[in-house]
């Protein structure tokens, strides 16, 4: 029972890195980032190529190149992408479909890329990357990479809880976020602030990526997928940019998943997540469907 | 030196030509008004003088720096602020925030104080509710916060669009005394007004847009002796 | 001519399902409608005819029944999706495409699971297939003109607005929403009876971006869009087959670079070299600025 307690809070911290960039860029910059699961997959790739071509790298170097590599991947779609939609496109509404769509073309071309590396198969991690040991504390079994998993998530998102509600570029990005123009007129910079907020989504969700792998030993091209059906799920539940109920979301849908695997039918899982963001979007669809940040 | 200074502006929005070869300037601690009806491009020349839309043409000079075609957040840097149509508040945000918001461009935390101190003397309305959401003050609580926001820049230059539009006549008095209050701390002001007795009140200098184009323009009471103004602006009919 | 059809019977009846898909993403899309369950729908129309063929059901009664499946289905699921808007309704739908999938490996009695379903009846002909893609393209044609059309495209630009002018948004929405669930199931129908194989790798997320690629490629509001795009994308991967894996990301970045810089498609920019090359004729020449068409 507290067994399941231990994986299943890991699990949650990892689907909580994932979707808080998920929920920031979305709340600040208006992007359904499609891509946010193909670039949380280039992390755990980035890993896997690094253990393969360097032997014996360390981790903490791993985890860092990783995350600069997503950051930058991130940043790459604002400015190649994002950017030149929103100064073609005045009418908001295609502006904001035309974007959803482009982070799906983003998703494909870099899964199609990663499949050049994997070759369509899924990939062991090298155990040397990170030599997972475990400690048995009142008859529960922890590994030092669950360990880490929770302790990074809980510090990322106090950090990141701090930075959208007292640090000054997270004020300017929920003024962005209300509005664009009139954050533009008191000075902020919403081109550079919306690519540094698409750099840290990158970066966390990378992030994501080497600790997943590590933990479950794979590398796969399509492995974000499945990542981002919980993230809506988790984002549905939380509403658009609010971080602490987005970490508890998180957390709590991971639960139930561990449970429901554990005492019914591993195969319901994703059932049991379908119905919970059909039964949230019945009962508080006001809740959700203004963006969080704008409501007044 | 002029506070501002534009020589030939147009403006397009593809094929809608808002802003017609605009010359005007206003003068250090002038106090500048442009009236115009609907439509008539007040919006689009202030745009033009932010940063926020790219003029086709022309040029705008600052105080002797040349800001044409500059990105707005740089523009707000050198001191140019603007309290557009519709006051455009942080609405979610609480009116602390939306203060601090406006002192974005202000790296000096002394003085950042010092001018919050000025602002919430100057609308005490504000410091009574600093922790609320300023989505929730009324529409003449929105307009003054508009105003604190915009002096917390520390600017030296500011733009008025419509700043009593949708307010009541003794709201009108209390914005019109607030821009008088500033205007006499040493800041320029251009403001665009189709309430023209209310703007002529404060203005020295006005001049009148129509159609995009300046078709009139003199000291304020000139203009406001002009029939066509009496007719169209004031209300007045020539038979009178 | 038959000879021709007969000897490039795949390539037809890949451009048919490609286009199929694109006009189910293109019903929504054009009422505004930000929906992602193409895909999803298209496989509960692909499993449900595999299942119903196999049990020795005529192909036009598993056809009709499908379409009414999508169509119910769609009808089940709005009430949820209607008070949705925008980035949300894409979300929600996008969240039913991929349990639509993890439900198709996870239930294999009625899906085969992972190996799929295979060795069902290929029994729809080819001249059946091509009248399918036209009637539905003539349906989308004829209702993107006159009173309906100009209706759906005010849901598209401003709800507020196109209720201000009497229409019955979340009605027409809906509708939009289960006609191209009735067509995205369709196209499920079409791809089962023609290849008598339909599995997860067929609804995959690389479905839902080749059905998106189609309707940007040829032009995501234009009717003729996504037949454009469909004979496009079906023809293409012949050429590039040498290119192997490269062919997709040669794909997404043309996507990309469509979407950033010609968001009419196809379509759209054959439409504006006509109104360059007309230009000269016209009576009164008007001023325009250059560069980008106007939108
Ligand atoms: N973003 C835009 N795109 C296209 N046309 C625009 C845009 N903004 C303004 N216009 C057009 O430019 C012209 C001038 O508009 P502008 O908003 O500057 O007028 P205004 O004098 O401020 O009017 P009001 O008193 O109603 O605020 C109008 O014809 C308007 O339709
Ligand atoms: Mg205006």
């Amino acid at each position: 029972m507290l067994q399941y307690l231990v994986n299943g809070l890991s699990l949650g911290a990892i689907y909580a890195l994932f979707s808080l960039g998920l929920s920031i860029s979305w709340a600040g910059l208006n992007i359904l980032n499609l891509a946010h699961g193909t670039v949380f997959m280039v992390g755990a790739l980035t890993a896997w190529l690094l253990s393969e071509q360097l032997p014996g790298v360390p981790f903490l170097l791993v985890l860092v190149i990783a995350m600069v590599i997503c950051g930058l991947i991130g940043l790459a779609m604002e400015l190649v992408v994002f950017r030149q939609i929103r100064r073609r496109t005045s009418d908001g509404n295609q502006q904001t479909l035309t974007t959803v769509i482009a982070t799906v073309a983003t998703s494909s071309l870099l899964i199609a890329i990663a499949e050049q590396f994997t070759g369509g198969q899924p990939q062991g991690l090298s155990q040397d990357l990170f030599v997972v040991s475990g400690y048995t504390v009142f008859g529960i079994r922890i590994t030092n990479i669950q360990i880490a998993i929770i302790v990074i998530a809980a510090v990322l998102s106090f950090a990141v809880a701090w930075f959208i509600k007292r640090g000054r570029q997270g004020q300017a990005l929920r003024a962005l976020s209300v509005d664009r123009d009139m954050a533009k007129l008191v000075g902020v910079s919403a081109d550079r602030l919306s690519a540094l907020t698409m750099f840290g989504a990158g970066a966390m969700a990378g992030l994501a990526g080497v600790l997943l792998a590590v933990q479950i030993n794979a590398v796969e091209a399509h492995m974000g997928e499945a990542l981002l059906f919980k993230a809506f799920a988790i984002i549905i539940i939380a509403g658009v940019g609010s971080i602490g109920a987005t970490v508890a979301a998180a957390v709590a849908l991971a639960l139930v998943e561990t449970f429901v695997a554990a005492y019914w039918v591993s195969d319901l899982r994703d059932v049991v997540v379908f119905a919970l963001i059909i039964l949230f979007l019945l009962v508080r669809p006001q809740g959700i469907s203004s963006k969080g940040w704008q409501r007044a | 030196m002029s506070a501002i200074e534009i020589t030939g502006l147009n403006v397009h929005y593809g094929k809608v030509h808002a802003v017609r070869d605009v010359d005007l300037y206003v003068d250090q601690g002038e106090v500048v008004v442009v009236v115009g009806p609907n439509g008539a491009g007040k919006s689009s020349l202030l745009a033009a003088l932010s940063g926020l839309v790219p003029p086709s043409s022309g040029r705008v000079v600052m105080s002797g720096t040349d800001i044409t075609g500059r990105p707005a957040h740089r523009i707000a840097r050198l001191g140019l602020v603007q309290v557009p149509e519709g006051r455009r508040i942080f609405a979610p945000l609480t009116i602390d925030e939306n203060l601090k918001l406006g002192a974005y461009t202000v790296k000096d935390r002394a003085r950042v104080k010092e001018l919050r101190g000025t602002v919430l003397e100057m609308f005490p309305i504000l410091a009574d509710r600093i922790d609320s959401p300023a989505g929730l003050l009324s529409g003449g609580e929105q307009q003054m916060l508009a105003f604190g926001r915009a002096l917390m820049s520390d600017p030296h230059t500011m733009l008025l669009d419509e700043p009593s539009m949708g307010l009541s006549p003794a709201l009108v008095d209390r914005v019109i005394e607030a821009i008088r209050q500033i205007s006499e701390s040493g800041l320029s002001i251009l403001m665009v007004e189709q309430n023209a007795s209310a703007a002529f009140g404060v203005a020295n200098r006005a001049y009148i847009l129509d159609q995009g184009e300046i078709s009139l323009e003199g000291p304020v009471g000139e203009v406001a002796a002009d029939p066509r103004v009496l007719a169209a602006f004031l209300g007045v009919t020539e038979e009178d | 001519m038959i000879d021709w059809l007969a000897a490039n019977a795949p390539l037809l009846r890949n451009i048919s399902v490609l286009a199929l898909l694109g006009y189910s993403v293109q019903l929504a899309l054009r009422a505004g409608v930000f929906s992602f369950a193409t895909v999803g729908f298209y496989a509960i129309g692909g499993y449900v005819t595999a299942n119903l063929l196999k049990a020795g059901w005529n192909w036009v009664a598993v056809m009709a029944l499908v379409i009414v499946v999508g169509f119910v289905f769609a009808l089940v699921i709005s009430p949820v999706l209607n008070r949705l808007r925008h980035l949300f309704l894409a979300m929600a739908t996008l969240a039913f495409t991929l349990f639509i999938q993890s439900l198709a490996l996870s239930w294999a009695t009625f899906t085969g699971g992972a190996q799929g379903m295979f060795g069902v009846r290929r029994v729809l002909p080819q001249g059946a297939m091509i009248a399918i893609v036209v009637v539905v393209v003539l349906i989308v044609w004829l209702t993107q003109r006159g009173v309906l059309g100009r209706a759906t495209s005010a849901l598209r630009h401003d709800e507020l607005l196109a209720a201000s002018l009497g229409v019955n948004v979340s009605r027409q929405q809906t509708m939009a929403f289960a006609a191209s669930s009735g067509v995205g199931a369709l196209a499920g129908f079409v791809q089962v009876s023609t290849t008598g194989v339909f599995g997860p790798d067929d609804i995959s997320f690389s479905t839902v971006v080749t059905s998106l690629t189609v309707l940007v490629v040829g032009g995501a509001i234009i009717w003729a869009g996504p037949l454009v795009g469909a004979i496009l994308v079906g023809t293409l991967p012949l050429y590039l087959v040498k290119a192997g894996n490269l062919s997709l990301i040669i794909q997404a970045v043309v996507v990309l670079a469509i979407v950033v810089y010609q968001p009419e498609g196809l379509v759209g920019i054959v439409k504006y070299l006509f109104s360059i090359i007309r230009k000269p004729f016209r009576k009164k020449p008007r001023e325009t600025t250059a560069g980008a068409p106007a939108s």
